[in-house]
């Protein structure tokens, strides 16, 4: 009787350190995978200096097999570097439009729904530090010059 | 044979038995040995690999969130370089077809193209930030910048850190700039041990850079905490200028 008090408590407790574990490497993987997915995507237009509507056509496919992605919620942004270094003000960046070199693109996403990470921990991280799948990178495109 | 290894266990049964009666109280030995349950047992043995197992998950959370960091920093330097090294001098660069051409065989050359080095400081690290913004980290100290540009076939170079010159020169092959690198950490930041060294060359055969603009950006100690543990790191980047004359 008393080994099945035992097992009342050790199994509870293994599941729900087995599930907690199952829950964090499930957002860790996903989370570098779309960090890895936005920073080709950057690469790309870093070298070419255009991103397709093609090409963010299969952003989006890419990401929605991770988790929840709409094509709102994939934001695109272009500017100029200042003289002194800073930024412009960043303005959205239409698929398809060439920029040259020197300018600087933007890509960030952020998923729609939390993670199940998020979900699994409630409360205990706070209302407003849900968990969501969300990258960025911001490039400044250097395709060759070829007029200096 | 068979006596020896009986008598070999019986002197460890002894030992075992002598080390009981010392070190473990009688109750918590009749605890275990008690026919009727062996439940507290089981939950100790239960509670141990529960700890155990949560101690590996931790570790492997920690280690797991450092190298994501890590990670995004190294992308973010990247970034930040390839940026940084478009900030051309054009007062101290050679423009212009007379200059940029070798008058006696019409090539091109890519000779006088200068970086300047305090703007590409200046554009590292906002590019830098843009792209990695967690916590109160801060680079700006530990950034060592080293800009190459080719004059009459030597390789020039500037190495800055916050705004300080460390060495500026010229040399005649661009394998020996690892070596003046590697002076310019060890003078800036007098700590520095031997894991904070830069290797642009396996050897003179398999040198990355070449004679050209080049910009080499080296941070040193960044401070990357994982879920418990804080970590200090060396990167470095470099990245050409990717100019062409028509």
């Amino acid at each position: 009787m008393n080994k099945i008090y035992a097992f009342i408590i050790i199994i509870p407790l293994l599941a729900i350190l087995f599930l907690k574990t199952m829950s964090f490497y499930e957002f860790d993987t996903k989370q570098r995978y779309i960090k890895n997915t936005v920073d080709s995507v950057a690469h790309k237009v870093m070298i070419t200096g255009v991103m397709t509507n093609n090409d963010k056509d299969e952003l989006i496919d890419k990401l929605e097999k991770l988790s929840d992605f709409k094509s709102e919620d994939v934001i695109l942004k272009c500017g100029y570097m200042q003289e002194d270094g800073s930024m412009s003000g960043l303005y959205s960046y239409v698929p398809g439009n060439v920029l040259e070199r020197g300018e600087i693109f933007s890509i960030y996403v952020q998923s729609t729904g939390e993670s199940a990470l998020s979900r699994m921990e409630g409360e205990s991280i706070g209302e407003n530090k849900k968990l969501f799948y969300k990258a960025k990178a911001l490039c400044r495109v250097e395709k060759k010059q070829q007029e200096y | 044979m068979k006596k020896s290894s009986k008598n070999i266990d019986d002197k460890t049964r002894n030992i075992i038995c002598c080390f009981r009666q010392k070190y473990i109280p009688q109750n918590v030995i009749s605890t275990f040995q008690n026919e009727r349950g062996g439940g507290l047992g089981t939950v100790f043995i239960g509670l141990s690999v529960i700890l155990l197992a949560f101690v590996i998950f931790i570790n492997i959370a920690d280690y797991s969130l450092f190298t994501y960091k890590r990670n995004a920093i190294s992308k973010a330097i990247d970034y930040a370089v390839t940026s940084a090294v478009q900030q051309i001098n054009k007062n101290e660069s050679l423009i212009g077809v007379a200059n940029g051409f070798i008058e006696e065989t019409g090539e091109r050359k890519l000779e006088g193209v200068e970086i300047d080095i305090d703007m590409a400081t200046r554009t590292f690290l906002t590019v830098f930030y843009e792209n990695y913004k967690i916590g109160n980290l801060s680079i700006d100290n530990s950034l060592l910048i080293c800009a190459t540009s080719t004059q009459n076939e030597k390789l020039r170079y500037t190495i800055k850190a916050d705004s300080q010159l460390i060495f500026e020169g010229e040399l005649e092959n661009s394998v020996l700039l690892e070596e003046k690198i590697n002076q310019a950490i060890t003078q800036y930041w007098c700590s520095a041990k031997d894991n904070s060294q830069v290797y642009l060359n396996g050897n003179p055969k398999t040198n990355m850079l070449e004679n050209g603009s080049y910009l080499l950006a080296f941070i040193k100690d960044i401070k990357i905490k994982g879920l418990y543990s804080q970590r200090n790191v060396n990167l470095s980047s470099f990245a050409g200028a990717k100019l062409e004359r028509q």
